[in-house]
């Protein structure tokens, strides 16, 4: 449904986006991930039609952002990460003015009106004027714009930006019903840990690059072996247990962590059991060990350098 | 559908059972709705709400309530013997004037600019309202409000009609100009609102426009309040409806040129932006030979020296819009490709529609030879048809040397701004803004060095003219025609002007040839499935029965 080809922008000499390339099924939730200026809302807003690529193109649904925009747009759905609205005008009629913007008309449009508030919560507030709304119902209205022509690809940039948790709770599920309703969804967030949860697959980008694209789970054994993060903490002689770990080939990054350590292993559940004995016998007083699975968070930082341009 | 979602919709569904006269009328203009344009639903919504328009409104109508009052007084008895209806009518104008000349059409400029500040035109972009429907949606939007506001003074320009004084042609002819004029107005305020996005500049097109619309406001009143009481509407002579006639083509055909402009700032980069607005540059062009035509045969045939007109403006117009072209990209997006004529004659007659400076250079040239060759041609049957009976007629040889020169002129400074443009390409972008200033920049090189030279020749004393001032269109072209004969210098100007033309014209070929080259490319096989998939719904095929017992 959506298919970024080589894409390329460039503003000067800052490459906004460099070769960027990735594609997002019908019902999967695409995760795009990347420091501020990384090349993220460029991206978006060029599979929006808002921009033109230096080179390269975009496909949502087959058709080209550059050459049939008119058929990309009756297909998308974009959602930006600022909400400008107009004075005087309540949550009906802004949805009824984009419903008939997208050329809905009578019955249909009325019952797409009714559907979007219906999904998003908003038919309680059919009459109030958009200004007097809260953040998150002005979230909620602006996803509603984007769903009002009932688009089979969703572009959500910074949808939870600003939200509380419990709005936060809610665009995480509709947004997971839209993809069990078969649209394909790009998001982009800074809140890894909730991209994980409703994504099916992550791009990371930075400086322009896409630096890893795939599930979590793929990018985490991208050419190498699966690493769990295993925090250790023991009685005393720290500096003891860092020598060690670092004499050993399976250990990275390893960090002191709160009286403890942090660190990388490469291995099973039975190499960490191995570790651990080696541990003890190695007379390392251990009073804590756990190992758990790379978080999204702790894979952005590994794949990221925290470069900007 | 919940409940609240359902009331949000005031306004009568239309039921099976309904069968009133106004039932069937609410459902009948639900239905006329329903094909508004949606800009123009949604702003008249927001006008409704909007303490601006309230209060305008308020002012106007209080105003105009103000002035009837005063004007009652003022007159006192003497309401029955005089004609007192003129000056209360001027005053009205100036209250309509000033709502139609400055409210709405700024108006309209901030509807748009505000639109691109407040990036909601982003979003307004990726709709399925083409450009054309989202400018002509602020247009009608604003047509709306002036509608409102005549309505409003409706009843007072009637009342001035009862004092006596002013006739009802004078009164329909006034507010129908008011009305042009803010259309006019309007639209270009609305052009003025697409041309930028930033802030700044944006900031500078708004005083720009404020102060145009008060110099036009403050030109309307001068020429009402000394104008007025000679004002004749004859309509019963064909020359007032061939004067209105002329001035609605004009009209018609800039308004169209300002409405295609601001609708191509709106679209979408890679789609064909200039094709429209040549259409109606070629049609414009045909409008000012047309009358040109029908003056020097039909209104004025002794003044052949009109024809002169047909140059001088031909050369203005396609000089200012060839200097605007020279700006357009070189590459043709595929999208744009894709429409390019595919045959031999529709290539060989439209590729200079198509954008492009090399397509746009050969399309001023051949307005202006067109120009050209109809003024000339408007010259020898005038001269074979109407005695030469003028005192001190101008000669036909400097008529066409004169326009011969102009034409060189337009094609020799666009050729050369067109190579300026080419250089500047391969260090920066090239913008229309940026290629105007290069033309303006080239044509005051053209005057004002000959002249610094010649002053420095001459210890500062700048006399009379010579061939160093070739290069000064405006001091040679009126040397030609100032004394009535042609001068000593036009052999070498006749030769040495087009000649350098003709230099110019070749150097420009290749270029061209470049933009011609382009060949029609078809649409992806997408686009093509999705035309089709389209087309049968549109026109599903019809069951053709193939044996007596197929139903039918």
């Amino acid at each position: 449904m959506i298919e970024l080809r080589g894409l390329h922008r460039f503003f000067g000499e800052t490459r906004a986006v460099d070769n960027v390339s990735f594609e997002v099924r019908r019902g999967e939730v695409f995760g795009f991930i990347g420091p501020n200026g990384a090349g993220k809302t460029t991206s978006m807003r060029i599979l929006a039609t808002l921009d033109l690529p230096t080179a390269g193109d975009a496909f949502v649904d087959g058709f080209s952002v550059v050459n049939d925009p008119d058929r990309a747009q009756r297909r998308l759905g974009f959602m930006p990460d600022y909400f400008n609205t107009y004075p005087n005008v309540n949550v009906t009629e802004y949805l009824d003015f984009f419903a008939r913007a997208y050329q809905l008309r009578g019955d249909r449009r009325r019952d797409s009106i009714a559907r979007v508030m219906d999904f998003t919560g908003l038919d309680v507030l059919a009459n109030k004027p958009i200004n007097g709304l809260s953040k998150g119902m002005k979230q909620r209205l602006c996803l509603g714009r984007s769903l009002v022509h009932d688009p089979s690809v969703l572009i959500l940039d910074e949808p939870a930006a600003g939200l509380d948790p419990r709005a936060r709770i809610e665009l995480r599920e509709m947004i997971r019903a839209l993809a069990d309703d078969g649209k394909a969804i790009l998001i982009s967030s800074h809140i890894l840990t909730e991209l994980a949860e409703i994504c099916d697959s992550v791009g990371i980008i930075e400086c322009g690059r896409l630096v890893a694209v795939g599930s979590v789970g793929q990018i985490h054994q991208q050419g190498q072996t699966p690493q769990n993060v295993v925090q250790v903490r023991v009685l005393e002689d720290v500096d003891r247990l860092v020598d060690w770990l670092s004499a050993r080939d399976d250990i990275d990054e390893v960090q002191r962590d709160n009286g403890g350590l942090q660190f990388l292993h490469s291995g099973t559940q039975e190499d960490e059991a191995a570790l651990l004995a080696a541990m003890i016998r190695a007379d390392i007083r251990v009073v804590a060990f756990a190992a758990r699975q790379r978080t999204l968070e702790d894979v952005f930082m590994q794949v990221t350098e925290g470069a900007v341009q | 559908m919940t409940a609240t979602a359902d009331t949000a919709f005031e306004g009568p569904q239309p039921t099976a059972e309904s069968g009133s006269v106004w039932t069937r009328f609410d459902s009948l203009v639900e239905r006329w709705g329903e094909r508004l344009n949606p800009i123009l639903v949604k702003e008249t919504r927001q006008a409704l709400k909007s303490k601006q328009f309230t209060i305008t409104f308020a002012l106007v109508l209080g105003t105009g309530w103000i002035w009837s009052m005063m004007g009652i007084a003022g007159i006192g008895p003497q309401v029955h013997y005089v004609e007192s209806g003129a000056p209360l009518f001027v005053g009205y104008f100036e209250i309509l004037a000033f709502a139609l000349f400055i409210i709405v059409p700024f108006g309209a400029f901030r509807s748009i600019a505000a639109e691109q500040e407040d990036r909601t035109y982003e979003l307004l972009s990726i709709t399925s309202l083409t450009p054309r429907q989202i400018v002509a949606g602020k247009l009608t939007s604003a047509i709306a409000q002036m509608m409102v506001y005549m309505s409003a003074l409706a009843p007072c320009l009637a009342f001035t009609y009862m004092l006596r004084g002013v006739s009802l042609p004078v009164i329909a002819t006034v507010v129908f100009y008011l009305f042009v004029v803010s259309l006019g107005l309007t639209m270009l305020a609305l052009l003025f609102g697409t041309l930028t996005s930033h802030r700044h500049w944006q900031v500078l097109l708004s005083v720009v426009v404020v102060v145009g619309l008060f110099l036009v406001f403050w030109g309307a009143s001068i020429v009402m309040t000394e104008e007025f009481r000679h004002m004749d509407v004859p309509i019963d002579e064909y020359r007032f409806w061939a004067a209105n006639g002329m001035m609605m083509t004009a009209f018609v055909t800039t308004f169209l040129l300002v409405f295609f402009a601001a609708v191509a700032n709106v679209t979408f980069a890679s789609d064909n932006r200039s094709t429209r607005l040549r259409v109606v540059m070629a049609i414009q062009q045909v409008c000012l030979i047309g009358w040109i035509a029908w003056f020097l045969f039909v209104e004025a045939p002794q003044d052949r020296e009109f024809v002169l007109g047909v140059f001088a403006l031909s050369a203005i117009y396609w000089g200012i819009l060839g200097a605007l072209i020279s700006g357009e990209r070189t590459e043709l997006s595929v999208r744009v490709k894709r429409g390019l004529p595919g045959s031999f004659f529709g290539r060989v007659l439209f590729t200079w529609f198509q954008p492009g400076p090399g397509t746009g250079y050969i399309f001023v040239t051949c307005g202006m030879l067109t120009a050209l060759i109809c003024g000339l041609a408007m010259l020898a049957i005038n001269l074979a048809h109407f005695p030469n009976d003028m005192w001190r007629p101008l000669p036909t040889d400097v008529i066409t040397v004169f326009a011969v020169l102009i034409t060189c002129y337009v094609i020799a400074y666009l050729g050369v701004g067109s190579l300026i443009m080419r250089l500047l390409r391969r260090v920066t972008e090239v913008t229309l803004f940026l290629s105007g200033l290069i033309h303006v920049l080239l044509l005051i090189s053209g005057v004002a060095l000959p002249i610094l030279a010649e002053s420095v020749r001459q210890s500062w004393r700048l006399d009379e003219y010579s061939l160093l001032q070739m290069s000064n269109p405006f001091w040679t072209l009126a040397y030609v025609v100032d004394t009535g004969a042609l001068p000593p210098e036009s052999t070498a100007l006749v030769v040495f002007i087009p000649a350098l033309t003709g230099i110019v014209f070749l150097v420009n070929l290749p270029v061209v040839l470049r933009e011609i080259r382009h060949t029609r490319i078809a649409a992806p096989a997408r686009v093509i499935e999705e035309d089709a998939e389209l087309a049968a719904i549109a026109h599903p095929p019809k069951h053709e029965s193939s044996s007596p017992w197929d139903e039918p």
